[in-house]
């Protein structure tokens, strides 16, 4: 989806500049617009241009479903069932994982930020961590933590990506600040 | 709203509000009730006691309600959810005579139950 987000970007700018080229052509007479007109009245270059547009109109639709229906940020993730729906919101996804990672020894502070979409959620978090154990195994852990506490603790709930930055590390005798890494 | 020979029985909003608390409540990993923004101003403007977290939609034979709860960590968040509707349908079902048509659970937050007890010592603490 990023990918197609991404495509749009670069397809709609491409077409903006394109059409700004032959706007500013055609106003300083850089272009001959009778050579234009002779190329888009030929049976054969209707057919082309056409399909062009055809073209132009399936990627737009399929950018704005992406974008507007996929791409949909959620108050919460909901659940339907007889009886009506439970909704559990963002605050409760991050507090939970607050909790998770306070059951963590070496996580001293959590902030978490979470994109909740219709098929799936994603966990941006920033966190200061004891020097304890190595960085890196130590945000490994906690990925796979988080991802399998949400999993399991919220229930049919996809977690595509837990992304963890380090932005304090404390050590024994003090604490070093800005110390980052992202994992 | 109930209609015999003698005259017709009506439940009020806030009776099925209050059993629906105490329902949700008892279900087990249900730390308490959610109040908003919005219950809060209606408490501080009416002066009385909203029903906290809970909204209520009654017609003549059945009811919609709205649950925002605060569950505790370490129960599954969605089973919980799923229990409270039980719950919550079933005694206000019995206890009212009204058919439940929907309820929507709204999970609000999560507590450490450690955090209420440091919560009561802190309170303790500045009492004394």
């Amino acid at each position: 989806m990023a990918f197609i987000n991404r495509f749009g970007l670069v397809l709609g700018v491409l077409l903006l500049f394109t059409m700004g080229s032959i706007g500013i052509g055609i106003g300083f007479g850089l272009i001959d617009t009778n050579l234009v007109l002779t190329y888009i009245n030929d049976p054969h270059h209707k057919m082309v241009i056409s399909q062009i547009g055809i073209l132009l109109w399936i990627i737009g639709l399929l950018i704005v479903y992406t974008t507007c229906v996929l791409g949909q940020e959620e108050k919460g993730v909901a659940f339907q069932n007889a009886n009506g729906e439970v909704k559990v919101t963002r605050k409760a996804v991050e507090d939970f994982i607050v909790r998770v990672c306070s059951q963590e020894t070496n996580i001293r502070r959590t902030k978490p930020k979470v994109i909740i979409k219709k098929k799936y959620i994603q966990a941006n978090l920033v966190v200061a961590i004891t020097s304890d154990i190595p960085v890196a195994q130590a945000i490994s852990n906690l990925q796979i933590k988080v991802k399998e506490s949400l999993e399991a603790g919220i229930g049919m709930v996809s977690v595509k990506s837990v992304r963890i930055m380090v932005e304090e590390i404390f050590y024994t005798g003090g604490r070093l600040r800005g110390a980052e890494y992202t994992s | 709203m109930a209609e015999s020979n003698i005259g017709s029985v009506k439940v009020s909003d806030e009776v099925i509000a209050t059993v629906a608390s105490v329902a949700a409540t008892q279900v087990e990993g249900v730390a308490g009730m959610s109040e908003g923004i919005v219950d809060g101003l209606a408490k501080l403007i009416t002066g009385g006691q909203a029903t906290k977290g809970i909204k209520v939609s009654v017609g003549n034979e059945e009811a919609a309600i709205d649950i925002s709860i605060i569950v505790e960590y370490g129960h599954p968040i969605a089973e919980i959810g799923r229990k409270v509707q039980e719950n919550v349908k079933n005694a206000v079902e019995s206890m009212t005579g009204l058919r439940v048509v929907e309820i929507n659970v709204y999970i609000q937050g999560v507590h450490l139950l450690e955090e209420k007890s440091d919560e009561r010592h802190e309170r303790g603490r500045k009492l004394k």
